[in-house]
């Protein structure tokens, strides 16, 4: 069935249609969530928190975005405030130095370079990095999805680059960093 | 060799994301007590007849009371004459004391005028008279 369908049968109530209209988003954005959030758990809240906001608010979806770009705002801004919330109750946490992401990826793949993103990236320019080049996402829906202008998108995307290619050891630079901006 | 964009993608995908079946039920759970937060429609749709009827109808009440309006006699303010003094005066004739003076200084003033008309004529009279000797 197609996307838009499933959407006017969720916003008519259909949980069921709903179900079926994120099932191809649930699992990438749950991955995206372990890399945002600073616990397994936090992660696992905030994809309940995203679907459930996504249902609720459904009604305000618009059919010139793309659904999968309007999903990722919800999400993102729920991992916004899982941090903020995470916070202010570190206090009471026991921390332990590793995040979802490096319990998710295991121990063969610590070179993982999202998580040298991680430390050397602010979050919405990681965030940018993610959407461009694991969700295939342009530059006008990255934007878009972080509430940003274009030109901030495209700066922030080619500085990410550069910075991670500088961390890698420029191991990773290539023809494709010179020639980038053609979203 | 490995692009970094080949790299980013490669090393997401190592990142382990399933979905527990507990996190499963809990999502079906929260969407199937979830309501559309879709505020309340702020009026039913009325048909297009009704806005023109609506209309017509606030025209012709507006008609109906500017017709009333211009229908009653426009009241009119109250003249000088027909309103009572609050403090009446006492009658003051002062016509003679404020005209007496100036009457006298006109009746001096032709008098003045004969006068020098007099001696004018006889001015001329006396000319006309040598004139003609």
């Amino acid at each position: 069935m197609r996307e838009a369908e499933l959407i006017e049968q969720a916003r008519g109530g259909s949980t069921g249609a709903f179900t079926a209209l994120v099932e191809a988003y649930r699992e990438r954005l749950f991955r995206f969530l372990l890399t945002r959030c600073r616990s397994y758990a936090d992660a696992e809240d905030a994809l309940q928190d995203t679907l459930v906001n996504a249902y609720r608010y459904l009604y305000s979806y618009k059919a010139e975005w793309r659904f999968s770009t309007w999903l990722y705002r919800i999400a993102i801004r729920n991992a916004a405030s899982q941090t903020r919330v995470d916070t202010r109750e570190a206090v009471d946490t026991i921390d332990d130095g590793s995040g979802p992401l490096e319990a998710c990826i295991g121990e063969q793949a610590r070179q993982n370079v999202w998580l040298a993103a991680q430390r050397i990236l602010n979050e919405d320019v990681y965030t940018a990095m993610w959407l461009r080049y694991v969700e295939d996402m342009s530059v006008n829906d990255i934007a878009a999805a972080l509430e940003r202008s274009q030109s901030w998108t495209k700066v922030n995307l080619l500085r990410g680059r550069r910075a991670l290619a500088a961390e890698l050891g420029g191991a990773a630079e290539n023809k494709e960093d010179r020639a980038y901006g053609d979203s | 060799m490995e692009t970094l964009e080949e790299r980013l993608k490669r090393d997401a995908a190592a990142v382990r994301a399933e979905i527990s079946p507990e996190l499963e039920e809990r999502i079906r759970a929260s969407l199937e007590n979830a309501h559309s937060a879709e505020p309340a429609s702020p009026a039913r749709a009325r048909p297009g007849w009704f806005w023109l009827m609506s209309s017509l109808t606030g025209a012709a009440a507006a008609l109906v009371i500017i017709a009333v309006l211009n229908g009653q006699e426009p009241e009119r303010p109250p003249s000088v004459a027909d309103v009572e003094p609050l403090l009446r005066m006492p009658a003051l004739d002062v016509r003679p004391a404020m005209l007496g003076p100036l009457e006298e200084e006109l009746d001096n003033l032709k008098k003045d005028f004969e006068k020098a008309e007099r001696v004018v004529r006889e001015d001329v009279d006396s000319l006309l008279g040598e004139t003609e000797r």
